[in-house]
């Protein structure tokens, strides 16, 4: 009688598990020995395409390594007691910045030409991030037992925290200032082949910047 | 000649303060014999510290003996503390009861890996998003990922491309040869911003990276299409016109050089 009920509780357990719903296959599947079958659905969402008129003339490569750990307690209007055990995560993320001179608003009115002296007063540069990525190979983390692993979700606030704080720091890595030379770099030749002699081009910028203003100029990934 | 004696109406009367008030009544031949007042007697002086013990004593002493106001006083004291407590506690906006988890993310250096000079004139930003899924069932659990993926492919030309002679001016017009539309970063995706939408079960690296692969293609699919690139083209046409017009070029004539979209 004992082992008709085991028997009658496996075979309810395997039941149970079977009458879920089916899914479509993944290529995931079979990264996996345990999958059996694998749901994926590609969908697109919205695309939104903007005309632009930008020269990006320099790019940085930014690394940092994310660091937190997580010091919970019991807190409320009541308590306040430190939770047991440590939740520490350490996350490597490498940013790519581009310093631009955004061509939308020039005009005639930019250029002056005096005989043979070119003068070209450019607009204020900008820098944007084009790409983040986490490097989730090298991610590490270090959990008790008593508490609970870090959530994508998680992970992905940390990361945006990262991405924040060398945002704050922009001023320190000279982007603008190297986004200002590249953009000389770039137009001189141009003027040169217009018959221009080198000697004679003068690329100008509207004023010099201080880190606050400077940190205006960038423009944050497309919020949606 | 009168001597004064202390009255018997006021016999306690302090005997130093007499000479004070008699010199109005007393005859002017009377200064022959003045009497000097005896010397107060030596105060008995404590210590500070002993006198505030015995004032402590004197206390103790009091509640024992009154033992039933000193409760009640006791009573009132904590009553009042556990009210004030209690006011500072509930006026803020917490709940009661929370689990609460620290935010902020410990200060750590930024390094410059690398820095280079490039020429990309960026003429069409496509700003896309991409659900991916994944969902696996096994005998153990079912596991479910699922996560939008946020990205923006920027389409231009890459002047690092262009030939020496990509500019010839002939007379009042532009002869322009311009190396063909690109997409300018093959790194498009943030994941800063990728939105986890559901996750259940334990995802490893490799199988996230997957999932950024496959919004990766999934992105170019759509994005990189002949209609981008033509729409990209003809917005580099328009602003470098523009561009030449403003250093006195009336005509500009284009042609663009073959390239792979992808960088």
């Amino acid at each position: 009688m004992k082992k008709l009920f085991l028997f009658s509780l496996l075979l309810l357990l395997w039941t149970s598990c079977q009458d879920r719903p089916t899914a479509l296959s993944s290529p995931d599947a079979a990264a996996t020995p345990t999958a059996t079958k694998t749901v994926d659905t590609l969908s697109a969402i919205v695309a939104q395409v903007r005309g632009r008129n930008r020269l990006h003339t320099t790019e940085f490569q930014i690394h940092k390594v994310v660091l937190y750990e997580d010091k919970a307690k019991l807190g409320g209007k009541l308590l306040d007691i430190d939770m047991p055990g440590h939740r520490k995560i350490a996350v490597p993320i490498d940013i790519t910045l581009k310093g631009y001179i955004d061509f939308k608003g020039f005009s005639a009115a930019n250029v002056k030409l005096i005989d043979s002296l070119a003068i070209l007063t450019l607009p204020d540069p900008g820098v944007t991030v084009t790409s983040l990525t986490v490097d989730r190979k090298h991610t590490r983390q270090y959990v008790s037992i008593a508490r609970a692993n870090f959530s994508d979700a998680e992970i992905t606030r940390l990361v945006r925290q990262g991405e924040d704080s060398v945002m704050r720091h922009i001023s320190r890595f000279g982007i603008v200032e190297a986004a200002r030379e590249s953009a000389a770099r770039t137009l001189v030749p141009l003027l040169c082949r217009m018959g221009f002699k080198e000697s004679n081009i003068i690329v100008r910028f509207r004023k010099d910047f201080n880190a606050d203003e400077i940190r205006r100029f960038v423009t944050p990934f497309k919020a949606h | 000649m009168s001597h004064d004696q202390p009255s018997a109406a006021s016999p306690a009367t302090d005997h130093n303060q007499q000479p004070l008030a008699e010199p109005v009544s007393a005859p002017a031949d009377a200064d022959t014999r003045i009497d000097t007042p005896a010397p107060p007697p030596p105060k008995k002086r404590r210590g500070c510290w002993a006198g505030g013990f015995v004032l402590l004593w004197r206390l103790l002493a009091a509640a024992v003996r009154h033992w039933r106001v000193t409760l009640i006083l006791i009573s009132l004291l904590v009553v009042g503390f556990a009210a004030w407590w209690l006011t500072m506690r509930l006026s803020d906006d917490r709940p009661l009861f929370s689990v609460e988890h620290s935010e902020a993310i410990a200060e750590s250096p930024e390094e410059i890996r690398a820095m280079r000079d490039i020429g990309q004139w960026e003429f069409l930003s496509i700003d896309t998003e991409e659900l991916i899924e994944s969902h696996e069932r096994g005998l153990f659990g079912d596991r479910h990922l699922v996560r939008v993926f946020r990205g923006t492919l920027r389409i231009g030309i890459d002047m690092q491309r262009a030939t020496p002679d990509w500019f010839t001016p002939k007379g009042e017009t532009a002869v322009v040869r311009l190396p063909d539309v690109v997409l300018l970063d093959s790194a498009f995706i943030n994941e800063s911003r990728t939105v986890t939408f559901y996750e259940e079960g334990n995802w490893n690296a490799a199988e996230k990276q997957k999932q950024l692969d496959r919004a990766r293609q999934a992105m170019l699919k759509r994005a990189l299409n002949a209609q981008n690139l033509q729409q990209a083209r003809k917005q580099a046409e328009s602003q470098f016109r523009y561009l030449f017009n403003s250093f006195g070029y009336k005509d500009v004539v284009f042609t663009f050089e073959p390239q792979n979209p992808l960088p």
